[in-house]
């Protein structure tokens, strides 16, 4: 019941917010910062009164009905750890850029009303344990960003959006295909179609006892192709190196609010859909791919700190920076195959941090491009002194982002890497480096920005109240998950220590 | 009353008769010239109004000399909802053509034709019903007599039409000749008990083929298609490519699957091969066309290929299910595609997809019905184009063509790719001009009815899919 109204309140409210758009813009951007702030006001609640912490490993507030029983698809929606901990962050971001959004200023209705159905269609993917409800979701959620990309953007938005939508949907399609083969050949062998993702893993028995594991099913030199097809279906989406070409200019042409959904939490559906599908799924190819997977990760992260640090513009170089940090999150994942349950809890913290803090900066990024009208780092330094809270959630989000300890990305990026040297010992030591990397390019980028000489003729604005507040609580939940980081993984331990049981020892 | 009348004569009787009646009634109530002549319009809305009402809540399953098997049944409703939704519409679309009475009539005449069609396992009464329906189409087509482009399009149709039932007449006389029987159980007797005349009656099968092609809309029978979808009035050429290409599809579907299934091995190779051909030639030549009902037409042509995919298998339950919700969507799909391409046509005379260029600025209602229109022939989910899509497509796997399922599955996927097209001319191109585009009621009502019923099956289609499983099994 629970999850229904968090899923559904943005899924029903989003024509209203088209309606009043069309009596006052205004009303329908107050209507959908109360529909964010009202999902996300329940999915604190649920959290802290309904979910069970101590039990995180285990499905719970779990709602099934029949939807199409002839197929075997239902409505199944249950949250464990993980699911909660993404469902949080998505109504959390979502009130946040809702409330950042003061500068759309044509059709506002249709804007906040895409906005909520995308809301809507995250909350779902996060959710749904049917494969096929997954599906559904899953392309929802791509349907508002074209269009918020395409109308809303910057002057490339075509073209952003298109690429975006191309890349994206050949993802989705490849996604759909290994799903049916692997719904056809699992009912084939169970005698009863289904698209349960709990059936296909083996965790739930059908026709009163029997536990069938979809990849006890398929032959082994299939079951790698498709571990790859799905692994490549969400890696678009992650995006792993060499998929990651839309990436950096939807980042570039979208609205500041939208890059951080972007960035916060529709990467994060590709993260979770890999620890969510791809391993348990295929839990012995995983493991034996393992190393792999590593590498992707690593490859990921020195790839785009390289290019990131020639960035001029700052939107594409926190784009780039959002690759390097999910390259930290896939090796997490990997090191997970191999029994490691600390690298498990280091992707989805990381995750997590990495939602909140890039979030701030596309924001800070946003300020900039409405202020001085240029994202460019020559055009937009030595303004410290006129916009001195501006610079402020900058030092503090870039500082976040190179993983300074004490703030949140740290606690994600050390319990990655500390378990990915358990594993591999000094074979992989080196993703050291490319911490350092990730520090050198936003020192460096810190450094031209902040701390050049100071320009005296500029006319230019800090920040306004609805800025402040969203900064505010976006830099306060960075420096709180830093701190204090058992808020987190006091979240997703048990799922974790549960989740490796999985992976064959 | 009525139901003791249903009773009485039987429900496919019931139909044909009240049909008939109110059509006869809409022309001798066509007392004049006057155009604002409204009983014709009135009377036919209730006739079918009422039909629909009469086939889902009094059917009683008493047959007489027409059947009234659950087949029947399913075809009829998809006949009346769809004519029903093309009546409301033809009040202003078709309100230029001077006799609004025989223009009823016509339609109400053509649709007894294609229940009479359907209803019967009978080679004569086939032969009767189809032509009853067709030649009602080419009268109504030309009723338009001042617009050049109507004519060229109902000559066109009629030319082919009337050839191409000629040629399945021949079909079905050879298959007469080879057997002995006209009625298709009969005929599937003498099959079976091998004393038919082999050759002859390949002939027969095979020139069967070609003649309901042209009705059928699959390729290389194909080329008068679009150009009659572009001259006609929309209304009409959504009437004979959605209604009309059903009943084509119900008889053909019945023809093969009752009077001849021994002989599966000699027909079902042609008709995957035709099947092929069909969704890949149609898809590819939509994705170049610049008209939307060129586009339309084209499109309709791919999915006639993927209906014909039933006929290529000898099916199991769920891929007769799936052709038959396919064949319903089609029709639904089709007749909000081509009211709302008459709206545009209207508002800005044009019909080029350029021409669409931001219309979400122009008119949010037809964007989005249109869209949700294009998304639904896509098969994107949850629409209900996808569950007949997946039906169908899955059903064909299961009778053992996977490659053919996978040919059908790539088409769909390569068809997204021109119904997006049309979602993006509208809503991210700049429009030529700003004027606001007003649909009015006649063309609102029909496409708002279709579009909820398309969503409604769309994310709950277990009701109407149990319905359809009833069809499908009353066949197999």
């Amino acid at each position: 019941m629970y999850l229904s109204i968090i899923l559904w309140i943005p899924l029903i409210s989003f024509p209203i917010a088209y309606l009043l758009g069309r009596i006052n813009g205004k009303l329908a951007r107050m209507f959908a910062i109360f529909i964010t702030l009202l999902d996300l006001a329940i999915s604190l609640f649920v959290g802290i009164f309904k979910f069970d912490l101590a039990n995180n490993h285990q499905l719970q507030l779990v709602e099934r009905h029949d939807w199409v029983p002839t197929v075997g698809i239902s409505y199944f929606l249950a949250v464990d750890g993980l699911g909660y901990v993404m469902v949080l962050l998505t109504t959390f971001l979502s009130a946040m850029a809702a409330i950042a959004s003061n500068h759309i200023e044509e059709k506002e209705g249709l804007y906040y009303s895409l906005f909520l159905l995308m809301e809507g269609g995250l909350i779902g993917v996060f959710m749904s344990l049917d494969l096929f409800l997954f599906f559904i979701f899953w392309e929802i959620v791509l349907v508002p960003m074209f269009f918020l990309i395409g109308i809303w953007g910057g002057p490339r938005r075509k073209y952003a959006a298109i690429k975006f939508f191309i890349y994206t949907h050949i993802g989705s399609v490849v996604m759909l295909i290994t799903f049916f083969y692997v719904y056809y050949v699992w009912s084939a062998a169970a005698g009863v179609p289904s698209f349960n993702l709990l059936h296909w893993i083996g965790l739930e028995t059908y026709n009163g006892a029997q536990v069938l594991q979809a990849e006890t099913v398929i032959a082994t030199n299939i079951r790698t192709i498709l571990f790859a097809a799905l692994f490549f279906g969400f890696a678009v989406k992650v995006p792993i190196v060499p998929f990651h070409t839309w990436l950096p200019d939807a980042h570039v042409e979208a609205p500041s609010p939208i890059s951080v959904i972007l960035a916060g939490v529709l990467l994060k559906m590709g993260g979770y859909a890999i620890i969510r599908i791809a391993l348990p799924l295929f839990p012995t190819t995983s493991q034996n791919l393992a190393w792999y997977i590593a590498l992707l990760g690593v490859i990921n992260l020195f790839y785009a700190g390289f290019v990131a640090i020639w960035q001029l513009d700052i939107k594409r170089l926190i784009a780039y920076s959002s690759i390097s940090h999910m390259g930290i999150v896939i090796l997490g994942s990997a090191t997970a195959t191999l029994g490691n349950y600390l690298g498990l809890i280091g992707a989805i913290y990381m995750m997590f941090a990495h939602g909140v803090i890039n979030g701030l900066l596309f924001l800070i990024s946003g300020v900039y491009k409405h202020r001085v009208h240029s994202r460019l780092i020559p055009d937009i330094a030595g303004l410290t002194e006129k916009m001195p809270m501006t610079s402020g959630f900058l030092v503090l989000g870039a500082l976040a982002g190179l993983g300074l300890p004490g703030l949140a990305a740290f606690v994600g990026e050390f319990i990655v890497i500390l378990a990915a040297i358990s594993e591999w010992k000094l074979s992989i030591a080196y993703v050291v480096f490319g911490a350092i990397l990730n520090a050198a390019m936003f020192l460096w980028a810190l450094q031209r920005v902040i701390f050049g000489p100071q320009r005296e003729d500029a006319d230019v604005k800090d920040l306004e109240l609805p800025e402040i507040i969203s900064f505010s609580i976006l830099g306060f939940v960075i420096i709180l998950l830093g701190l204090y980081p058992p808020l987190l993984v006091d979240l997703v331990n048990k799922f974790s220590i549960e989740f490796i049981k999985f992976f064959p020892s | 009353m009525v139901e003791l009348l249903g009773k009485a004569i039987g429900d496919s009787e019931f139909l044909v008769g009240l049909l008939s009646l109110i059509g006869f009634l809409a022309v001798i109530t066509d007392f004049d010239e006057k155009r604002l002549n409204k009983v014709p319009y009135i009377l036919s809305l209730i006739g079918t109004g009422f039909s629909i009402f009469y086939i889902l809540f009094m059917w009683t399953n008493f047959q007489n000399e027409l059947l009234a098997d659950s087949y029947t049944r399913v075809f009829a409703l998809i006949y009346m909802v769809s004519v029903f939704l093309i009546l409301i519409s033809l009040r202003r679309n078709l309100i230029d053509v001077p006799r609004q009475g025989i223009l009823h009539g016509l339609l109400l005449f053509s649709t007894t034709g294609m229940i009479i069609a359907t209803a019967t396992t009978n080679l004569i009464m086939i032969i009767v019903g189809w032509e009853l329906a067709s030649i009602t189409t080419y009268a109504m087509l030309a009723l338009k007599r001042d617009d050049p482009y109507a004519l060229e399009a109902a000559t066109k149709f009629f030319v082919i039409g009337a050839a191409g039932s000629g040629i399945m007449l021949f079909g079905l006389s050879l298959i007469f000749g080879a057997t002995g029987q006209i009625d298709l159980v009969a005929i599937n007797n003498v099959i079976q008990s091998a004393s038919q005349n082999e050759a002859l009656m390949r002939y027969g099968i095979m020139i069967l083929i070609a003649g309901a092609g042209y009705k059928l809309a699959i390729i290389p029978f194909h080329v008068w298609i679009p150009d009659a979808a572009d001259g006609a009035p929309n209304t009409l050429a959504a009437f004979f490519l959605g209604v009309s290409k059903s009943m084509a599809f119900a008889v053909i579907i019945r023809i093969f699957y009752i009077g001849l299934p021994s002989l599966n091995d000699f027909w079902m190779p042609i008709f995957a091969f035709l099947a092929f051909i069909t969704m890949t030639f149609g898809n590819l030549a939509a994705l170049v066309q610049k008209k939307m009902k060129r586009m339309l037409a084209y499109s309709s042509i791919a999915h006639a290929g993927y209906i014909l995919m039933v006929l290529a298998i000898l099916g199991p339950t769920l891929a007769l299910t799936g052709a038959i919700f396919h064949i319903f969507m089609h029709s639904l799909m089709k007749i909000i595609a081509f009211i709302t391409a008459l709206v545009v046509l209207e508002e800005i005379g044009s019909d080029y997809i350029d021409d669409y260029a931001g219309m979400v600025k122009r008119s949010l209602f037809i964007t989005l019905i249109l869209s949700i229109d294009m998304l639904a022939l896509a098969g994107v989910p949850p629409l209900a184009g996808f569950w007949s899509k997946w039906f169908l497509f899955a059903g064909v796997v299961e009778g053992g063509l996977w490659w053919l399922g996978l040919a059908a599955a790539l088409n769909s996927a390569l068809s997204l790719y021109y119904y997006a097209r049309v979602i993006k001319v509208m809503v991210l191109d700049e429009p030529k001009e700003d004027s606001r585009i007003r649909s009015n009621i006649y063309y609102s009502i029909p496409i708002l009815l279709a579009t909820i019923l398309i969503i409604v099956i769309g994310i709950y289609p277990t009701p109407l899919e149990k319905f359809l499983t009833d069809a499908a099994d009353a066949l197999i």
